[in-house]
């Protein structure tokens, strides 16, 4: 037995030791230079022609130059690739000067070539570019030497220098020989050529992303930092802890109640917010007999206390929302009759239309028929199923019974293409350019527009078809005021919030300034302090 | 025996077909579609009839099926809808990390669960037979993924030991070779533990119960008249005999196995091909998910097929019935 | 019977199992409050005489969504239990009975289904279809876990047949449907009610692995995997909240497992 238990205790130890060495065997790498992210979704894809993602786009800013830098007014842009650009006289040409001493990271000249390849490529229905339709209206890209393009337009309006720059300029001489089949595949769409600030180190999928300062780059000061890891963690709570741990140093998307909640678990930690380009509303599906009164609609905006979502849910980094123009874009009417809580008068509206509780069960009936619908988000965002617990008990309180439902992403979003919901409570990042033709114009009520409520308005069509049309950017802030104005009164969509972006950073990092399209918006900029 | 293994190598390959033509319809019968799944809130514009003409969605099912059987002798698994990747590289890629993890899992889960058996048989009724009795029953009802949870607050929040996600650290490159195994092997634990400790208890409880019907059997008797040791009969006897049912409940535990590596995998953020799946359903990544199931299965029947083979080497008698 | 009342092994689990599923039914009628019901103010508050489990991020009663959490939870395993009784009883009896060409055929098919990394189809098929409705995946999990129940009927059958009670039926000129049902099937229930009971175990917990990956029973319907998931986030400040449903996982499912090894083992003696 005593040999036994010795060789026990060998075991034991034996098994000790190595844990041991397991857990203090932590690496003596100097890391204090590197910046990790924490994201909780890799990129779908590197190459900024076929990715779908925002992050993908946040990182084809970094890794690629557009040929200007949008600002975050959304009018006015600043050189990038182009130092310096002239409009001809009837607007429809703009003439591009590109700058000589571009480089991609394979040291060849980033020239007039490029320009136009990427145009071609964008403009490729094979590649299905997703923002293809920014160059609906440019006729033609002509290169006029190697330093010089003339944009050609077959019309002109507000937002040409926008179309312009949509999108980044990818290299010719890398994929000019590629089949649009071939590019998927191409080594460029895991390690790319790039011109930007940094160039990417490694990419391991669902795992990092690598990315070091590109030494090629024009502006030999930028970046300050020269390493950054992007991490990826699904998990949102584990990234939350990481934060705390300070194994990441920076993660945006913070849920607003971290700060309330728990910020003295985050030693180090700094929290910063800026308005964010989202907005979170609900559209009447407009097809369904039940909302095709305008009372319904303006009850149930009524009764709903948005500013009670907003405090609640997120704990006040945000407002409330009033109209379908986003506040940070220069058209928002800032004068938009809001429609305040109003319960009781959402009540009275309900009685106008018939409805009444019969069988005293605390739900509205008219002709037998209960008042109920269905509401439906995506699964994934808590605050947005929250936000439809909550609404199903304000709703309650006026005798309307709603049914939750939720889906999956990719079984929602075909829900929506096929108007397939009685309501649907929805988050969308809004376009930077002010063109609300897509979204509430009658002819796009099918399943290539995104007129989720099918609202169709004479008045309303008009005004979208003049005012994406305008030249002059007054004129056009008058028909975008009007037309706000009209759908306040109509309801098409109840407004719930617009939320304010946080962003967890370690106290650290400096000089970061945010875009309401990108917390990444002068990376290159950020410094260790 | 050659006969025997042919015979069950055959009926392999028609399971793994049989697998794949069932997944693939299962997948096209459901609602939603990925050119739905690509659709981006962002751009202006989406044309769902071009994606799917892009990605060939528009031709018959059994011409889709047929050309997708073809591709996969062929060796073209296709690409990726929501990544634009070749799909053999994803797998390629994700399945050794999956394979890392339920491997390390099975041999702990044979190693300890044996030993814990067979400690327990030769201690039967005292305090540490029923309290490993307790906690083994016990660890049968515990959710994993609760588990893991625990874990990770304790061994990485609270005490900082271990990394509670990633499979290494993002500078592993820079690491001497020691190094690399020492950051694979702390960053393998936490997962390893959370599920291996239900693993063991199962393993355990079925060691033990085999081997108490063993211990009955006419050739330990005969052993015990002939006045050997319990310790040697137990050791030299009963364990080569246990080892047929443990290498038969190893080769079916084995989908048990690779289920519970999604939700650890989606956990720790592990890239095997259990998030991978998980992922892939929700963008309705139609070729990504055919594909892990498809070899997920290959993996389940050559894991029977494997178990069989051990068991035919342990066990003559096999070979006589075949 | 003298046996089964002495035995604690087979008393203790039974009487906690009967325990909680009587709160589980009846409770929530005697109790007035919906699951659903929100009080704002009074969220996150830990267990009181007020809110004997606490509150969660909407102030909703904890108890009461325990409760119709335990409702649906058992619900979910004991139908989807049903369900794969329903399949794999008839299947393997057949199967079993039948021999020859059918029994070689039916064999495959069981083995084609064993052969799916069943967690993985389940996943895609729940994620695939709505999930919405606690039905589809009392299906899901029924369709994907009759294989053990059809084997082991199968392989009982086949020995049952060569016995000397049935060659006798099979003389006096019973009909196959009456020796199946009258007479095999009987002697088959305590197997299978062993591993129904151990299954249902299983299924809760299968169930709540869904619902924490956010594929199983949707919120607000409460079940005891999906308020585990919401307690997430507050794992260490709100720790009732996932502490009570977890318990009552592993209570659950430890007395369902002792009690289905103590009738096996009884059914082994006997």
């Amino acid at each position: 037995m005593t040999i036994n238990a010795r060789r026990n205790m060998l075991y034991w130890s034996l098994i000790g030791l190595a844990a041991f060495t397991i857990f203090s065997c932590g690496a003596r790498i100097d890391k204090s230079h590197i910046l990790v992210i924490g994201i909780t979704g890799d990129t779908d894809s590197i190459n900024p022609i076929l990715t779908r993602s925002l992050f993908g786009n946040e990182l084809s800013q970094m890794l690629f130059l557009n040929l200007m830098e949008e600002q975050p007014d959304f009018i006015t842009f600043e050189p990038e690739l182009a130092k310096s650009w002239e409009v001809s006289p009837d607007r429809k040409a703009y003439t591009f000067h590109l700058r000589t001493d571009v480089y991609w990271t394979d040291s060849t000249k980033v020239t007039a070539d490029d320009v136009l390849f990427t145009f071609q490529l964008q403009k490729n229905k094979d590649i299905g570019w997703s923002g293809s339709s920014s160059k609906d209206h440019i006729a033609d890209v002509r290169k006029r030497d190697d330093s010089t393009v003339v944009f050609i337009f077959d019309r002109v309006y507000l937002d040409q220098l926008m179309d312009i720059n949509e999108g980044v300029i990818l290299p010719a001489h890398i994929l000019n020989h590629l089949a649009p089949e071939e590019i998927k595949s191409a080594p460029f769409s895991l390690m790319p050529v790039t011109d930007g600030p940094y160039r990417l180190k490694s990419w391991m999928p669902n795992q990092y992303i690598e990315l070091e300062a590109n030494d090629l780059f024009y502006d030999a000061s930028l970046p300050n930092i020269k390493s950054i890891v992007f991490k990826i963690v699904p998990d949102k709570y584990q990234l939350l802890n990481q934060l705390k741990t300070g194994e990441v140093h920076f993660v945006e998307g913070v849920p607003a109640k971290e700060i309330s909640s728990g910020e003295d678990d985050y030693s180090g930690i700094v929290f910063q917010h800026f308005p964010y380009l989202q907005y979170v509303q609900i559209f009447w599906n407009m097809k369904k007999p039940l909302f095709q009164d305008v009372r319904i609609r303006k009850a149930m905006t009524l009764a709903i206390d948005r500013q009670a979502l907003v405090n609640f849910l997120l704990t006040g980094y945000g407002k409330v929302c009033r109209g379908p123009i986003h506040p940070q874009l220069w058209a928002y009417n800032p004068n938009l009759e809001d429609v305040p809580y109003n319960p009781e008068k959402a009540k009275m509206l309900l009685k106008e239309c018939g409805f009444q509780d019969n069988d005293q069960d605390g739900f509205l009936e008219k002709d037998g028929q209960e008042i109920s619908f269905t509401l439906m988000t995506n699964i994934g965002s808590e605050t947005k199923e929250d936000a439809q617990v909550m609404i199903q008990e304000m709703l309650k309180k006026i005798g309307v019974r709603v049914v939750i439902q939720r889906f999956e992403w990719s079984v929602f979003v075909d829900r929506v293409v096929a108007r397939d919901f009685d309501a649907v409570l929805m988050s969308m990042m809004s376009a930077t350019k002010v063109d609300l033709f897509p979204a509430w114009h009658s002819s796009m009520s099918g399943p290539e527009g995104f007129n989720l409520s099918c609202y169709a308005n004479a008045e309303v069509d008009r005004l979208l078809e003049t005012a994406r049309a305008l030249a002059d950017q007054d004129e056009a802030k008058n028909l975008w005021y009007h037309f706000q104005d009209i759908i306040s009164r109509d309801v098409p969509g109840t407004f719930l919030w617009v939320p304010e972006r946080v962003v967890g950073l370690d106290k650290r990092i400096k000089n970061v300034r945010f875009s309401p399209a990108s917390a990444y918006f002068n990376l290159p900029e950020w410094s260790f302090e | 025996m050659l006969n025997y293994f042919i015979k069950k190598l055959l009926s392999g390959i028609l399971l793994v077909i049989g697998v794949s033509v069932v997944t693939f319809y299962i997948l096209r019968l459901g609602p939603g579609n990925p050119a739905a799944a690509a659709f981006d809130p962002n751009s202006t514009r989406h044309d769902v009839s071009q994606v799917n003409h892009l990605y060939g969605l528009d031709k018959p099912l059994l011409a889709q099926f047929g050309e997708w059987m073809k591709n996969i002798f062929r060796g073209h698994w296709g690409y990726s809808y929501a990544s634009h990747r070749k799909v053999a590289e994803i797998i390629r890629e994700t399945l050794p990390n999956t394979l890392i993890l339920t491997a390390s899992v099975l041999f702990v889960q044979v190693v300890f669960g044996t030993w814990l058996g067979l400690v327990q048989v030769s201690k039967t009724n005292s305090l540490f037979d029923k309290s490993i009795n307790w906690l083994t029953l016990a660890l049968y009802g515990l959710p994993v993924f609760w588990l893991a949870l625990v874990f990770i607050l304790i061994f990485s929040h609270k005490l900082g030991w271990l990394p509670s996600s990633q499979i290494v650290s993002f500078y592993y490159k820079d690491l001497s070779w020691l190094g690399r195994i020492m950051d694979r092997l702390r960053h393998l634990a936490l997962p390893l533990l959370s599920m291996s400790l239900v693993s063991i208890a199962v393993m355990a409880r079925y060691v033990k119960a085999s081997l108490k019907e063993i211990m009955q059997q006419d050739f330990i008797v005969a052993a015990r008249a002939r006045g050997l040791s319990e310790r040697r009969i137990l050791y030299k006897h009963a364990l080569r005999n246990v080892l047929i049912p443990v290498a038969t409940l190893t080769g079916q535990y084995f989908p048990a196995l690779v289920g519970s590596s999604v939700v650890i995998e989606l956990v720790y953020s592990w890239p095997g091909m259990g998030r991978l799946i998980v992922l892939s359903t929700f963008a309705r990544d139609y070729p990504v998910i055919i594909a892990c199931t498809f070899v997920m299965s290959v993996f389940v029947v050559m894991g029977n097929l494997f178990a069989d083979f051990l068991v035919a080497c342990i066990d003559p008698r096999i070979r006589l019935e075949a | 019977m003298n046996s089964i009342k002495k035995n604690m092994k087979l008393t203790i689990p039974a009487f906690l199992l009967i325990f909680v599923s009587i709160c589980v039914i009846f409770m929530p009628m005697l109790l007035p409050e919906k699951p659903s019901d929100q009080s704002l103010d009074e969220a996150y508050q830990s267990p009181s005489k007020m809110h004997f489990f606490g509150t969660d991020k909407f102030g909703r009663d904890l108890f009461i969504r325990f409760l119709h959490g335990g409702r649906i939870s058992l619900s979910v395993g004991l139908l989807s239990v049903l369900f794969a009784l329903a399949i794999g009883v008839p299947f393997g009896l057949l199967s079993g009975y039948k021999g020859g060409f059918v029994d070689t055929t039916m064999s495959w098919i069981l083995n084609l289904f064993m052969a799916f990394p069943q967690f993985f189809l389940l996943l895609a098929i729940v994620a695939i279809f709505e999930p919405n409705s606690v039905w589809w995946i009392v299906i899901v999990i029924g369709a994907l876990s009759w294989m053990d129940i059809a084997r082991i009927v199968r392989n009982e059958t086949l020995s049952l047949k060569e016995r000397e009670f049935i060659s006798a039926c099979r003389i006096v000129g019973l009909s196959k449907k009456r020796i199946l049902f009258r007479h095999v099937l009987p002697n088959l229930a305590v197997p299978i009610l062993v591993y129904a009971t151990l299954m249902v175990g299983n299924v809760i917990l299968i169930e709540s692995s869904l619902s924490f990956i956010g594929l199983g029973v949707q919120p607000p319907t409460p079940s005891w995997g999906n308020i585990i998931n919401e307690g997430r986030d507050v794992l260490l400040s709100g720790w009732w909240i996932s502490a009570f449903p977890g318990l009552a996982i592993v209570a659950t499912v430890l007395a369902v497992n002792i009690f289905g090894e103590e009738m096996q083992r009884m059914n082994v003696i006997r």
